[in-house]
């Protein structure tokens, strides 16, 4: 089942003196459960597209449908909500709020889609536990390593239930022994939960991973393996 | 949750959160504080006025408004008399005679007013027998010939004091641990009778360093000031007829109210004695004054009154005097105007370190929105926690100052030596009991509220604006 696709999109930024073409017509879809790698030189467009595919950004021109959704098409309210119910974001500096617990940062956006104690309760301590966390549940992030805080990152990323996850270079920051334990957490997630996972990456190790790597450069679909 | 992280948030810089919070709390004690101060005073002003000087209303020939004239009587008294009687809301009424004369002791005058009065319905009425000073006679106690009543000030004018320093006076400056060879000095002046105010002054400025008579004198004057009780006072006014007429009245009592102006021209004496010298009769009186049971029926009971005796003129205290009523009525205003002022500066604060947080949380609030937080809620969370910020400073400033006028209310702060001179003269006290209504803190309450509100909008609107894919990139 197609999760996304994306016909023909384009961005362009319009400057004072030049427009600058950062997306030329891109051509893709994910299928439900894939685990792929986007990767590309730095301007080569590849953060606008991701952030086109987060709903952060809209296209110029093109169709991007999210679930059967055009998200292009969507008020900037709807757009929140959408991404609020659909999307699972990852970045690379794990963006936890410091002054709540491991805890109530993953539980955070299930307050926010309105969920009842009892089912934020259970979700929360299954997701923590499958990043290997069960026992740091009351731990602020600053009592967390990188690769700790990286984690409850990705388990607040599936709290919501979205449709796929979205990672930006989440392992830009973290070294090897908690790149790989990261890695497979979400490789662990993909194939027993069939999360699908879309990475944005410099990373060999995430690229050696994923089961499809995706290459962008001056804008354009190059390869996609 | 939005609540918990904006008090969660609150706490997250402590240094910076605390010193907003102490501002709040400081600008709050202040504002709160001397309003307090303010509405004490205003308060025991409009009490003063009422208990020792107009009463709650008055009730005049009109011609005798416009032309006081000992002839301007109240017409058919008797009947007003009954009326009032009748009237469950006047709680006591008292008539006098009032007119103007000049006072004359020795080779000193001044002007006065002088109201003839009975007794006994003038203590239900006004606070003056309250006011004797300590060993200053008594209110028409003893019994005397033509006894008089008259104030501290008018007594100074008219050089009916005399200063003599007391051994008693001294031993409570050993107490106050005044220097040995200071004692020694000022006991040289033991006994000695001094009858001008000054000289009594200067001669303990010679004994005393500059330190220690700055200290002592105020102590030393009050102690050692005597009046010359049994005095002759020689009264020149006109008669019923119009003539000049004059009498011999005894100083009997010394009051002090906290109108120096009242202390300086208010004579009391007996009605039947005054009318002796000026040929009135039983029923000739120029005043009524009442007192009600409650102040806030003042308006309702003259007008009543007013519409029974369309020929008297009936006035209440605040028509009486306007501005002192006017001042009462708009503390309130003045109270939310100042305290508004305050606020306004004090909410500049909030709202810098509202930026400050929004600019240190860029790529947090960036995160926030992208992972579908909406406006309205990145709004409230910023919006809380600078109320929260306020809030804090409000409750922990309306406390403490409820404390300190909790305090201060008990004994009252004593500005006498300081400015006493300056606050009689136009009627205030100088020994002030601050003094707050529940309801101002209410008032309090809901505009620092509304400061923490405003005080986030424009911090808010800078996030609102943020880009959540550009701000989650932020380098900060």
């Amino acid at each position: 089942m197609k999760v996304i696709e994306v016909k023909n999109i384009h961005k362009i930024y319009k400057e004072t003196e030049v427009d600058v073409h950062a997306v030329r017509g891109i051509d893709l879809s994910f299928e439900e459960g894939e685990f792929a790698a986007i990767v590309g030189p730095s301007g080569s467009g590849k953060t606008t597209f991701l952030n086109i595919l987060g709903g952060l950004d809209t296209p110029s021109d093109g169709e991007i449908k999210i679930g059967g959704v055009d998200i292009g098409k969507l008020k900037s309210s709807a757009l929140i909500d959408f991404r609020m119910n659909n999307i699972g974001f990852v970045f690379q500096a794990y963006n936890l709020i410091p002054v709540l617990t491991a805890k109530e940062n993953v539980e955070f956006i299930m307050h926010l889609q309105g969920r009842s104690k009892k089912e934020r309760d259970s979700r929360v301590s299954e997701l923590l536990t499958a990043v290997g966390l069960g026992d740091r549940l009351n731990s602020r992030p600053s009592k967390l390593s990188g690769g700790q805080q990286q984690r409850v990152a990705v388990a607040r990323a599936l709290a919501s239930k979205p449709k796929f996850v979205l990672a930006d270079e989440p392992t830009a920051n973290l070294d090897s022994k908690s790149t790989e334990t990261l890695l497979n957490i979400m490789e662990k997630l993909n194939k027993e939960e069939n999360i699908t996972f879309i990475f944005s990456t410099h990373d060999a190790r995430v690229v050696k991973k994923a089961r499809r790597v995706i290459t962008i450069e001056d804008g354009k679909l190059v390869s996609d393996i | 949750m939005i609540w918990s992280i904006a008090w969660k948030n609150v706490w997250r810089k402590k240094l910076r959160s605390s010193l907003v919070i102490t501002s709040v709390t400081l600008g709050l004690f202040g504002g709160v504080y001397s309003f307090a101060l303010m509405l004490g005073m205003v308060n025991q002003r409009v009490s003063s006025l009422i208990d020792n000087e107009i009463s709650h209303i008055q009730v005049h020939n009109p011609k005798y408004i416009e032309n006081s004239e000992i002839k301007h009587t109240i017409n058919d008294i008797n009947k007003l008399v009954s009326s009032l009687e009748k009237e469950k809301e006047i709680k006591a009424f008292s008539k006098k005679t009032k007119i103007f004369a000049m006072a004359n002791v020795s080779s000193k005058s001044n002007g006065i007013v002088l109201y003839g009065i009975d007794i006994e319905s003038e203590k239900k009425v006004t606070a003056i027998h309250r006011n004797i000073k300590d060993s200053a006679g008594t209110y028409f106690e003893k019994k005397m010939r033509n006894p008089a009543v008259i104030g501290e000030k008018l007594a100074k004018n008219l050089k009916l004091t005399y200063y003599i320093l007391t051994n008693k006076t001294i031993s409570k400056l050993e107490d106050l641990k005044l220097a040995e060879n200071s004692i020694d000095s000022l006991k040289t002046l033991v006994d000695i009778k001094f009858r001008i105010e000054n000289k009594f002054i200067d001669a303990i400025k010679n004994k005393l360093s500059d330190e220690n008579f700055i200290k002592h004198k105020f102590y030393i004057v009050k102690n050692s000031i005597n009046y010359k009780i049994g005095s002759k006072i020689i009264v020149t006014t006109q008669d019923i007829n119009g003539d000049l007429t004059g009498g011999a009245f005894k100083l009997a009592g010394i009051y002090k109210t906290s109108n120096s102006m009242f202390d300086q021209t208010s004579v009391f004496v007996r009605n039947k004695d005054l009318r002796k010298v000026t040929g009135t009769i039983k029923t000739d009186f120029h005043e009524l004054s009442i007192i009600l049971n409650n102040i806030e029926n003042s308006k309702l009971v003259a007008n009543k009154l007013q519409k029974q005796f369309p020929e008297l003129e009936i006035e209440t205290w605040g028509e009486i005097q306007p501005e002192l009523a006017v001042t009462n009525e708009y503390m309130a205003v003045y109270y939310y105007v100042f305290l508004g002022i305050i606020l306004f500066s004090l909410g500049f604060g909030i709202i810098n370190t509202m930026l400050m947080v929004v600019l240190e949380r860029v790529k947090e609030i960036g995160m926030l929105m992208s992972i579908g937080m909406n406006k309205l809620k990145v709004f409230l969370m910023i919006m809380l926690e600078s109320v929260f910020l306020s809030i804090i400073g409000g409750v922990i400033g309306m406390i403490f100052s409820g404390f300190m006028i909790w305090q201060t209310s008990k004994a009252g702060l004593n500005f006498t030596e300081m400015f006493g001179e300056g606050f009689e003269a136009i009627g205030y006290s100088a020994k002030i009991y601050p003094e707050i209504s529940l309801n101002y803190y209410f008032g309090t309450v809901i505009l620092v509220v509304i400061t923490g509100i405003i005080a986030a909008i424009y911090p808010a609107i800078k996030a609102l604006k943020l880009n959540p894919a550009e701000a989650i990139r932020t380098d900060m």
